[in-house]
């Protein structure tokens, strides 16, 4: 199940044309969306400004979670269900997302680094499953 | 002739009294389940409910079942996932089994295959499987349900996934349980992406277009494979075959009408209605 690792550089645009229109009208009435979705677009882990990042613990997990979350949405195509349950953070720099399904609970683990200049970049990206029920 | 067996999962029923040159003989599956009622604690009116049963998991808003929701669930329920699963696949017979003669004609007839779904309150009915049922609060979207808990919801068609265009793959939860209730895996148990081991995995559902719109995937798509506990049941009270094989009460989504010695020899599928 382990996906090959990979960073955030290294991705490639995964947005439809479509969702990238509703990403233009978002980032007309958003500040806060429109750097984050552009961000993944271009294939980079600047997710908002490079130098809040490492300015403290809770700024490092802020861009983190919201680089997890960028991919996830780019990414994850089991769009029903109940949505992110929860994100823990299982280690250093690596984070637990709980998506949960019927029958089971995905379970999506990042480990990230904090890169010189400030950004966050995906290193790693794992994912298992918790079963539920029968 | 009218043979069956009661297994623990379900009952098995095999009718050859309804052959005749144009008709098959009939294997009917009985499922027959239980439900019971979840409300919320102290016979309050409104409550909350966990996902999957589990304290650990997020709570959702339920509300007490009525008498008139619960009938009308229940009823719901089971008429739609009877007609999703009966009568869509014929067993093509490769085996000198059931001949019968119609004027003078020898007929070998293929097995089409029916579904009947017994649901009622786990008091009243010998149930195979137990099934709890919250009843979801109106403002509630989703509730985290398995095989043997389901939510008022369950029989809403829903979207589970996407395919590879970006474009939604819609499912009614409760026909994709009743196909576990039936024995069914996930579409792509077996195949190097699902882990042998945790079947639930999100690969297990499908990776390709194909797989993942079939009804044990995420979508609502029928397939001949599908067909699996009804060719189990006829090699069950046949004795004759082997499920593994492909050839064998080969299963088929059209009606295959029943066949003289000269199409059984020449390998004939009799798919329109013939002359006789």
């Amino acid at each position: 199940m382990n996906h090959p690792t990979r960073t955030a550089m290294n991705r490639s645009p995964m947005l439809s044309l479509p969702v990238r229109l509703v990403v233009a009208l978002l980032c007309l009435s958003s500040a806060v969306i429109c750097p984050a979705v552009t961000a993944a677009q271009k294939g980079t882990s600047a997710m908002n400004s490079k130098a809040d990042c490492g300015k403290n613990a809770l700024e490092l997990s802020r861009c983190m979670i919201e680089a997890i979350v960028a991919d996830l949405s780019a990414t994850y195509t089991h769009v029903g269900g109940g949505g992110i349950t929860d994100i823990k953070m299982v280690a250093t720099n690596t984070f637990t997302v709980s998506i949960s399904q019927e029958e089971r609970v995905d379970l999506i683990t990042y480990a990230l680094k904090l890169k010189p200049d400030g950004s966050v970049e995906i290193v790693s990206r794992s994912e298992d499953t918790k079963r539920r029920g029968r | 002739m009218k043979t069956g067996m009661s297994l623990n999962t379900y009952d098995i029923e095999l009718d050859t009294d309804v052959c005749d040159p144009y008709n098959n003989a009939e294997m009917t599956i009985t499922l027959t389940v239980g439900f019971k009622q979840i409300n919320p604690a102290g016979g309050a009116a409104k409550g909350t409910y966990h996902d999957y049963g589990d304290p650990t998991e997020p709570s959702r808003k339920i509300t007490k079942w009525t008498v008139g929701s619960w009938e009308l669930w229940k009823r719901n329920f089971v008429t739609s996932a009877q007609k999703f699963w009966h009568g869509k696949f014929w067993l093509v017979n490769n085996f000198p089994e059931y001949e019968y003669e119609v004027k003078g004609v020898r007929y070998r007839p293929n097995i089409w295959c029916r579904f009947k779904l017994v649901g009622g309150d786990i008091d009243k009915v010998v149930a195979n499987h137990t099934i709890d049922v919250v009843h979801l609060d109106p403002t509630e979207t989703w509730f985290g349900s398995h095989s043997t808990l389901y939510d008022s919801k369950d029989t809403n068609l829903v979207q589970k996934g996407t395919n590879s265009g970006g474009k939604p793959i819609m499912q009614r939860a409760h026909v994709h349980e009743i196909g576990h209730l039936l024995g069914m895996d996930h579409v792509d148990v077996g195949k190097p992406n699902c882990p042998p081991l945790n079947t639930n995995a999100a690969a297990c559902y499908g990776i390709v277009d194909v797989d993942k719109v079939s009804v044990m995937g995420e979508g609502m798509q029928i397939r001949a494979e599908n067909a699996m506990p009804w060719r189990k049941a006829i090699r069950q009270l046949s004795g004759k075959g082997a499920v593994t094989s492909q050839t064998d009460w080969a299963a088929k989504l059209v009606r295959h009408y029943p066949r003289t010695p000269p199409e059984v020899l020449s390998n004939s599928a009799i798919t329109v209605r013939p002359k006789r």
